[in-house]
């Protein structure tokens, strides 16, 4: 084949400029990191880190919908932990109140200590978290319980989360679940919710002090405060349950996360080890190219012509 | 017998014919490196012999030849690759064109990324899910109505970003088109002058080359047929579009209304472009069309937290809802007031119920009817990867035809290209036979000398 000067040149160009795209190429996964940086590098890839990113993000939002939950939950179970204590105590003052070898002054110190604890079951209640109440179902803004326990404010609307695609969970446990359980009997009906009814009836049996009150104290009203403390054991059991499935699905998908990042990073994470080798092998063959060039565009039968 | 000066004439024609060889050996070198240059070479021929005119020849046997002269100067050139390269150079102009406007509108849609598109919707579905475990919370509403916003403009640029590609793809087009009309201006006017050249019985061979240039520039906007006429003249034309008539020299001017003829070279690269950014937008609005019809009626079957039914949420004010991504905007009322976005449902109006932003965070898994029943980030990951696919292949395909066309350049170069090594070999062979020529007048002159000034008469 008849070789010219300017097929030479050409070749040496288009192979120089060959070799500096794909050394540019390496350069540019090596200082970005990524394998596929625009869709036509490889659209399979690209479709998938898409995929990817998008359930990761989705995956990233029910995580903090999960850790939100556990602690409105945790906010309700302390609650009910305080609720379970103040009963307790009640029921201690009930058994107390019940003995008729007690005088009136006794039975009135009794009576003022549950008017105490009515007032701290209120401020249970009436419990906030991040200024939000938490048993006041949807009206989350407003005071749910007045002093005297009444149901002002609140409602039965329930706050669903979402903790997964289409699974939802009931955080919320509103003011009448918590606090007026039809397991109640009240003695006087007041219009109040039924625990505070109950301890409204325990503080009046203990201010009076007459015999049907006394026999009330060790005979109705020790029932109701049972059932109440029933009912707030059931309800913390329930929260509780709720907390440890959170628990496991947070486990689980802390598992998936990670191994969607490993599949993310195996799709487009540029191999270093392998990116470096790459670059140094092209760099050196660019070397040469440039070498030979230099040398072979040189010369012609010129140069040896006198 | 014959003339005493012939051997004067023969040696004098094998000057002429070396200086004439040189000449063409310095016009080659000069041009070396000219684009469009064809080596040329002087064709030598001994000329016609001298027959002695004499009864029964007594004196000399046979014929006596006259020496040499040059019978014209030759392009080297081969006819059939000039054909194959443009062929190719078509389709590669085709490919590049779509190669580069594709390249750009990846480049538009910043995918993958952390800031294309597909984040902000994953953005805007992840605080309506935020909202919904906090209603009454005015800080997330606001977060809501900004990271629409965000949305919003994203599918807004990337639209207007497409809109101006189209209109430099459209500009592009124009610009070509005047270009094809110019060079089949300056092929015509080389038609005539060749013609004219030709007929006068000389080899206008630069001006041919001039011609041939203009056509392998003509080859990478549009592909064309040429005919040659014979004398010189060519015709052009594009599909059924008589661009260049070579017997009257008229030039048909090409418009854009022509453009059905032309079916490879940049002109067709850049049709083919624009039909398919027309269509990844026609997908965009579709996406951006669903996704505001969508997120508007559930907005508007919520409640706010002034517990009035929800406003549109994407459109230019209350009652005009945005129709695709070129007008799409979250409506002003709610961006100003963050109390007017609906995240409570109908049936409990209550400021922590958040029912309805839930129903809208869902919305970004919900298979979508209206497009396809996919949902809205498979639907715009599955237009990422067609514009992926398209601009991969337009790679893959300029990559092939620059291999193929250089390949057959270097063909055409090693038939038609200037060889320094060679020319410089010429030249001393020219040099010599000068110097032989010069040789044989002296002599000549020496024998002439002694036959007329030192002989005694």
């Amino acid at each position: 084949m008849r070789v010219t000067n300017n097929m030479i040149s050409r070749t040496v160009l288009n192979n120089l400029s060959a070799d500096l795209s794909r050394l540019q190429k390496t350069q540019d996964q090596m200082s970005s990191g990524q394998v596929v940086s625009r869709p036509s590098d490889d659209p399979v890839v690209t479709a998938r880190v898409m995929t990817l990113d998008s359930v990761m993000a989705q995956h990233d939002q029910y995580d903090r919908n999960m850790n939100d939950a556990q602690a409105w939950l945790e906010t309700t179970d302390k609650a009910l932990g305080s609720l379970t204590s103040a009963l307790q105590r009640a029921r201690t003052l009930t058994i107390a109140g019940a003995n008729d070898s007690l005088s009136s002054t006794d039975r009135n110190a009794l009576a003022q200590e549950i008017d105490q604890l009515t007032g701290n079951v209120v401020q249970i209640a009436n419990t906030s978290y991040a200024n939000r109440y938490i048993f006041a179902g949807t009206k989350t803004t407003t005071v749910p319980f007045d002093s005297s326990g009444n149901y002002v404010a609140g409602n039965t609307g329930t706050l669903d989360w979402e903790v997964s695609q289409g699974v939802k969970i009931t955080v919320n446990i509103d003011g009448n679940n918590a606090f007026n359980p039809t397991s109640i009997t009240p003695i006087t009906s007041d219009g109040s919710s039924r625990i505070f009814n109950m301890l409204h009836d325990l503080k009046a049996a203990l201010t009076n002090g007459t015999s049907a009150d006394i026999a009330n104290l060790s005979g109705k009203i020790l029932g109701n405060l049972d059932s109440a403390i029933d009912n707030t054991l059931n309800l913390r059991a329930e929260v509780g349950a709720k907390s440890n499935r959170l628990q496991m699905a947070l486990n689980q998908s802390a598992a998936e996360t990670l191994n969607y990042k490993e599949l993310k990073s195996k799709l487009n994470d540029v191999d270093m080890v392998k990116a470096i080798t790459d670059f140094n092998m092209q760099e050196s063959v660019y070397q040469a190219a440039l070498n030979t060039a230099a040398q072979i565009i040189q010369p012609s039968l010129l140069n040896f012509l006198k | 017998m014959y003339s005493t000066f012939l051997g004067l004439e023969t040696a004098r024609r094998g000057l002429a014919t070396a200086r004439n060889g040189m000449d063409v050996t310095g016009h080659n070198v000069a041009n070396a490196s000219t684009t469009g240059y064809t080596r040329q070479r002087a064709d030598q021929v001994a000329s016609d012999p001298y027959t002695v005119p004499s009864l029964g020849k007594p004196v000399t046997a046979g014929q006596l030849g006259t020496g040499v002269t040059v019978e014209q100067i030759e392009r080297i050139r081969d006819n059939f690759l000039d054909g194959q390269i443009r062929t190719e150079t078509s389709k590669l102009g085709n490919w590049q064109a779509q190669n580069d406007a594709l390249s750009e509108i990846e480049t538009i849609f910043t995918e993958p990324s952390d800031n294309g598109l597909s984040t902000l919707m994953s953005n805007f579905f992840s605080s309506w899910q935020e909202l919904s475990k906090n209603a009454e919370s005015s800080p997330l509403r606001t977060t809501v109505v900004q990271n629409a916003v965000s949305l919003a403009n994203g599918f807004k640029h990337t639209y207007t970003q497409l809109e101006t590609v189209k209109d430099n793809l459209n500009q592009l087009m124009t610009i070509d088109i005047n270009d094809i009309n110019s060079k089949a201006q300056q092929i015509a006017d080389l038609n005539t002058q060749i013609v004219n050249i030709k007929a006068a019985g000389d080899q206008p061979n630069d001006l041919m080359d001039k011609r041939d240039l203009l056509l392998d520039d003509l080859s990478k906007l549009t592909n064309y047929t040429v005919t040659d006429h014979g004398n010189g003249s060519i015709s052009i034309d594009i599909g059924s579009f008589n661009l260049v008539d070579g017997l009257t020299q008229s030039v048909g001017s090409f418009s854009s209304t022509d453009l059905t003829n032309v079916t490879d070279g940049a002109l067709n690269g850049i049709n083919q472009a624009l039909t398919k950014l027309q269509s990844y937008e026609a997908d965009l609005n579709t996406l951006a069309a669903n996704l505001i019809k969508t997120v508007n009626d559930a907005h508007t079957g919520g409640i706010d937290l002034n517990g009035n039914a929800g406003e549109i949420f994407f459109g230019s004010n209350a009652s005009t809802a945005s129709t695709d991504a070129s007008d799409i905007a979250v409506n002003p009322d709610i961006q100003n007031d963050v109390n007017l976005v609906a995240a409570a449902d109908s049936s409990d109006p209550s400021p922590g119920n958040g029912t309805n932003a839930l129903a809208i965070a869902d919305l970004q898994s919900t298979l979508i009817s209206g497009l396809s029943n996919v949902t809205f980030s498979d639907y715009y990951k599955n237009l990422i990867a067609r514009l992926g696919v398209d601009s991969q292949e337009s790679d893959r395909m300029v990559s092939n035809q620059q291999a193929l066309v250089d390949q057959l350049t270097n063909r055409k170069d090693s038939i038609s290209g200037v060889s320094l090594d060679e020319e410089m070999t010429n030249l001393m062979q020219y040099q010599y036979a000068y110097q032989g020529a010069a040789r044989v007048v002296t002599i000549l002159d020496s024998m002439l000398d002694t036959l007329i000034n030192k002989m005694a008469v």
